[in-house]
């Protein structure tokens, strides 16, 4: 009888067990099922529409404005691939809704990036900077990505430029206002070249970039909240930047 | 025989009831609520409809796992209910949102303790104008614009914060605020100032 009794119980505890068991696995499993991971796919667009444009020839007005290109006359370095950038964004003039008119202006912006970068923040240690062709894509309707070779060397980074677009153009009067704001590598090398900032001058107010690791600019006027405007205007969220302000000092520092 | 069959069928029922217990105190979830500071009441729903709980300071719950709702009722708050979903031990924090209507009572009834809160924070700096006051849907931030004396050609933004019931300046009257400055302020309200 008590050999029954015992067997009894050393059933149950093993039944409970096993139960047990079983529940807890198939509680773990739920746990360990694949968690939906962000969206981190960037969308590298093919070419094709390139492939068939490089086989014409190129726009002549736009050799002729990198020909004449002043921001890049000013650096040693050189910077190649903006053909091809302007050919791409030429084609998908559609797709890149913010370029429209602005694509010649954008294009300037983002060789002096170039050129600025290789000079100032490389410190001339390579005489090339060059955008990869087959590497130039664009996200949403106003963003544009691309790598960029140093030099002869392996070594590659990233340049990302986001459109800015202004809805006031009667700054300067027949003239295009500059959209670009680029960013060339990541992380806490990232270089900024905020585009757009020198036709202010012709408002009685200048704005210059001061800083190239952070986006920084320096208003120097007595007409602040112009130049605030004025920023504003042509596509730059205030909070987003560093100003700073010439000649000046707050009563409330 | 007879017993033999009495025997696995107890066996059965016991594993089951085993199942039952332990399925039922494995589906518990602790949910830490966490209050931020206010006078209003959290109430839990399940996704019928039937209320589970109702509290009025932070504290943990026992809840099955599942669908839920949770809403806040008191004077002036918003109390759209908000889903959420018991499948594991987790922590929510509450932050209550007033209405539109309340919050613009707010901002005129506490606009003159603002103008003296700055008043008296920068008494060297002359007459201060307050040309806007605006209070967050949370009542925790508050900002606007000012400008000195006749001097309206320079803009001043400012941004408070409320800690224990009061006002305090956490971005001094400035032209332009950037983020690096404010990093713990809400962007949205960065934004709205320019």
């Amino acid at each position: 009888m008590n050999k029954k009794i015992i067997f009894t119980l050393i059933t149950l505890v093993i039944v409970g067990a096993a139960a047990f068991l079983v529940f807890a696995l198939s509680q773990n499993k739920e746990s360990t099922e694949p968690q939906q991971s962000p969206d981190t796919e960037v969308n590298v667009e093919s070419d094709q529409e390139r492939d068939k444009d490089t086989n014409e020839p190129l726009d002549k007005r736009y050799v002729d404005f990198l020909e004449n290109m002043d921001g890049s006359r000013e650096y040693n370095t050189r910077t190649f691939g903006i053909i091809e950038l302007s050919t791409i964004l030429g084609s998908k003039i559609n797709e890149v809704a913010a370029v429209g008119e602005y694509r010649s202006a954008l294009i300037l912006d983002i060789s002096t990036a170039l050129a600025i970068y290789g000079d100032v923040e490389l410190e001339k240690e390579y005489e090339t900077l060059t955008v990869i062709p087959d590497s130039i894509a664009v996200e949403g309707n106003s963003k544009i990505t691309a790598n960029v070779r140093l030099g002869q060397s392996d070594k590659i980074v990233p340049l990302s430029v986001q459109i800015l677009t202004t809805p006031f153009k009667s700054f300067i009067p027949g003239q295009t206002v500059r959209h670009g704001y680029v960013t060339i590598n990541q992380g806490e090398s990232a270089f900024r070249y905020l585009g757009g900032l020198e036709p202010s001058v012709f408002n009685s107010y200048s704005t210059t970039q001061t800083n190239f690791s952070q986006p920084t600019v320096m208003i120097r006027s007595d007409k602040r909240e112009d130049a605030l405007k004025y920023l504003k205007d042509i596509g730059y969220k205030i909070p987003d930047l560093t100003i700073s302000f010439g000649n000046y000092r707050s009563l409330f520092e | 025989m007879k017993k033999r069959t009495i025997f696995i069928v107890a066996i059965i029922t016991i594993g089951l009831i085993t199942w039952g217990v332990l399925a039922h105190i494995l589906s518990q979830k602790d949910i830490a609520f966490t209050l931020q500071p206010g006078e209003y009441t959290l109430h839990i729903r399940q996704k019928s409809g039937r209320e589970v709980a109702k509290i009025d300071s932070t504290q943990t719950l026992t809840l099955k796992t599942g669908d839920y709702y949770y809403n806040i009722s008191g004077e002036g708050y918003d109390g759209k209910s908000i889903p959420f979903t018991v499948d594991t031990d987790t922590e929510i924090t509450i932050q209550p949102r007033y209405l539109e209507s309340f919050v613009s009572t707010l901002e005129e009834r506490e606009k003159p303790a603002i103008v003296s809160l700055l008043s008296q924070t920068y008494p060297s700096v002359g007459i201060i104008v307050v040309d806007s006051f605006t209070i967050d849907k949370t009542a925790t931030w508050g900002s606007g614009k000012l400008h000195l004396g006749n001097n309206t050609n320079d803009i001043y933004r400012y941004i408070l914060k409320r800690k224990d019931g009061a006002w305090e300046v956490l971005i001094r009257p400035t032209i332009a605020i950037s983020k690096l400055e404010a990093k713990d302020v809400p962007e949205e309200i960065l934004y709205s100032l320019y």
